[in-house]
């Protein structure tokens, strides 16, 4: 961790502890300073807004109710990024399971695709392409995908999030890379 | 997938050993075909990851905070409720357990059944009237509502009769007598006998 980095996680801690001292304004810097990165996280592995929002609100609710059980022992982001992957993979799985009972009905289809954060329609398309591309990938693929190239983690920052080994992870972002290119370039030709 | 791009890729994942990547970035100096794919392959991901900076409406991300709050008020003021949904089937279902739990019941036939046995099978008639007078004389539902009559009326002719409270003296008799077999030494009992034989 650099200077900045750890000037960060110390301006964290002692948010966190102004929090857990009862100051709520403490709580709200947090959810300003880590929001996007959560929503983000969430919308590039579900897809659609209204799935990335429930996610979203779960994380901060957990934050809120958890953030006593933070040890301190890593940077908070690392600590916020554990929940948010993990509730991501949580919501593909019951996804699919609503898909494979047939419960994500036509309705439900079109209500996800027309709430949205995003307005510009060019944008729409853009982050519909992405989408696209990281639904080729399977679910540990498309997490890694994300951490390293949205996220902009390290191998080691994903490490300490998914505890699986850095090699592991090389290898799973090198798979994952060429789905993506072999899907850009179908799209190409 | 053209030749060169899994070796780009490769590179790009950070697959590659020092030395791998010393050599690699050495030949992509030398080769302009090399050089020409993996600007394609590095434009190609550029333009994918261009999503990272699009506008959205900053609304939604100014009331996520009052939102989060509000869920987390109702769902302090739900806790104690929803602690009721596992209480409730929790307790009546411990209750019905213990209702039709089976249980080993001795009803007072069976008990005085198992006493019968016993002293038919296991007693000499000293042990017969210890029991008698721990367990059945004390026993009070095996002669509550005897009136103090003949008790034996069926059982036995007209003109004798035995009421409870004869029964009982007789009863105390046969058990003081064997009390006092035990208070007398044997040479004791041996004169007595003696005696009764002149």
């Amino acid at each position: 961790m650099n200077i900045d980095g750890i000037m960060n996680s110390n301006n964290d801690f002692e948010l966190v502890e102004k929090f857990l001292a009862g100051d709520e304004l403490a709580f709200n810097t947090l959810v300003k300073k880590y929001q996007k990165k959560i929503y983000w996280h969430a919308r590039q592995m579900l897809g659609s807004h209204l799935d990335a929002d429930e996610v979203t609100q779960e994380v901060l609710i957990v934050m809120y109710n958890k953030l006593k059980t933070f040890n301190y022992q890593s940077a908070l982001y690392t600590w916020i990024y554990k929940i948010v992957s993990t509730r991501s993979l949580n919501q593909i799985k019951r996804n699919k399971i609503k898909k494979l009972l047939s419960f994500d009905s036509a309705d439900e289809k079109e209500l996800k695709s027309n709430h949205d954060i995003i307005e510009n329609i060019d944008h729409k398309e853009k982050i519909e392409k992405v989408h696209k591309a990281l639904d080729k990938l399977p679910v540990k693929q498309r997490q890694i995908f994300v951490m390293r190239n949205f996220d902009e983690l390290s191998y080691d920052e994903i490490a300490e999030i998914t505890g699986k080994s850095v090699g592991g992870l090389k290898a799973n972002y090198f798979h994952a890379l060429r789905k993506v290119m072999e899907y850009v370039n179908e799209k190409e030709r | 997938m053209k030749k060169n791009d899994e070796q780009i890729l490769k590179y790009l994942s950070g697959l590659m050993n020092q030395d791998e990547k010393i050599l690699f970035e050495r030949e992509m100096s030398s080769s302009s075909e090399l050089k020409k794919d993996f600007d394609n392959i590095e434009q190609e991901f550029k333009k994918l990851l261009e999503v990272k900076d699009i506008a959205v409406n900053e609304t939604y991300f100014a009331n996520l905070t009052p939102r989060v709050k509000e869920k987390l008020k109702l769902a302090g003021k739900k806790s104690w409720y929803a602690k009721l949904y596992y209480v409730v089937p929790v307790t009546a279902a411990v209750l019905v357990a213990i209702m039709f739990w089976p249980r080993e019941e001795i009803t007072f036939n069976d008990h005085t059944a198992q006493l019968t046995s016993e002293i038919v099978n296991n007693l000499d008639d000293e042990q017969i009237a210890d029991k008698v007078f721990s367990e059945v004389y004390n026993t009070d539902e095996l002669l509550i509502d005897t009136k103090d009559e003949n008790i034996f009326s069926v059982a036995l002719p007209e003109e004798i009769t035995i009421t409870k409270s004869k029964l009982f003296s007789e009863i105390d008799i046969a058990y003081f007598d064997y009390s006092v077999l035990d208070e007398i030494s044997d040479e004791e009992i041996n004169s007595i006998y003696q005696k009764i034989n002149k």
